[in-house]
């Protein structure tokens, strides 16, 4: 018997998302380690909004791959450097958070699942 | 995307650079009041310069240091006769190292290399919350 597609495609959607996450951090943890070099300019990954679009107009939602973009905006500083720390690790927190969350919503799914199994 | 090790290389390359920030900093402090070195001038200060990692179309990547090199401004001259490194008219050249602004350069690399190992942390919460998917409790 195959698992439930339901069940499956719910499974490929956290993975996505988890993906998502596990890149931003990536992005994010670039631009601190980069935040002093010269000309350096902030990337950031896009995602949500193309997700939401495919979501809406029923469109390839697994399909949808993250972006990497730089930030053109202007730097404070004398040279291009974009980088605002504070900024990054509030980024950096909010991430963290979203991706315990989408773990937590993978256990709890797979604890349904075992449930089913053992038939309790 | 190449997983969670990828990425506390980058947050690691963080570290290093900035340390080794703090390391040129504190070296310019303690050679503040050299007066003389090998070549006969006294100490220049050292300043330090970043490069990033990530090449072409390459989306995340960490740093490295680029150059270490020496600052080209000119030594301050004061008049202190009796001084032996002062010259026949009593002027002495002293070191171009500016203790304030290396006070401010160590803060600002102690900062950012707190930034860099809270990113580090925060990958590492990550791999071992991936780890526990699906376990009890």
């Amino acid at each position: 018997m195959s698992v439930p597609p339901l069940i499956a495609r719910d499974t490929a959607r956290l993975r996505q998302l988890l993906d998502v996450a596990a890149l931003r951090q990536e992005v994010i943890a670039s631009n601190i380690a980069n935040a002093s070099t010269a000309n350096y300019q902030r990337r950031t990954v896009r995602f949500e909004d193309m997700f939401r679009e495919a979501l809406a107009t029923k469109g390839r939602v697994d399909e949808v791959e993250p972006r990497v973009e730089v930030d053109k905006t202007p730097g404070a500083g004398p040279n291009q450097n974009n980088v605002t720390r504070e900024r990054e690790l509030a980024d950096l927190s909010a991430n963290a958070l979203r991706y315990e969350l989408l773990a937590r919503a993978g256990t709890v799914k797979l604890g349904i699942l075992r449930a089913a199994i053992e038939g309790r | 995307m190449s997983g969670v090790f990828h990425g506390m290389r980058i947050s690691a390359s963080g570290l290093q650079a900035e340390r080794m920030r703090l390391e040129v900093s504190a070296g310019n402090i303690a050679r503040s009041g050299v007066t003389r070195t090998s070549d006969g001038r006294p100490y220049r200060r050292q300043v330090i310069s970043f490069t990033s990692l990530l090449q072409g179309a390459q989306e995340t990547g960490g740093v490295r240091v680029d150059a270490i090199s020496s600052d080209p401004s000119p030594f301050p001259r004061v008049f202190r006769p009796g001084h032996p490194d002062a010259d026949s008219r009593g002027m002495l050249e002293l070191s171009n190292v500016s203790v304030p602004l290396e006070m401010v350069e160590l803060g600002a690399a102690a900062r950012a290399y707190e930034a860099n190992l809270v990113a580090l942390r925060t990958f590492k919460e990550l791999g071992q919350r991936a780890l526990s998917i699906g376990t009890r409790g």
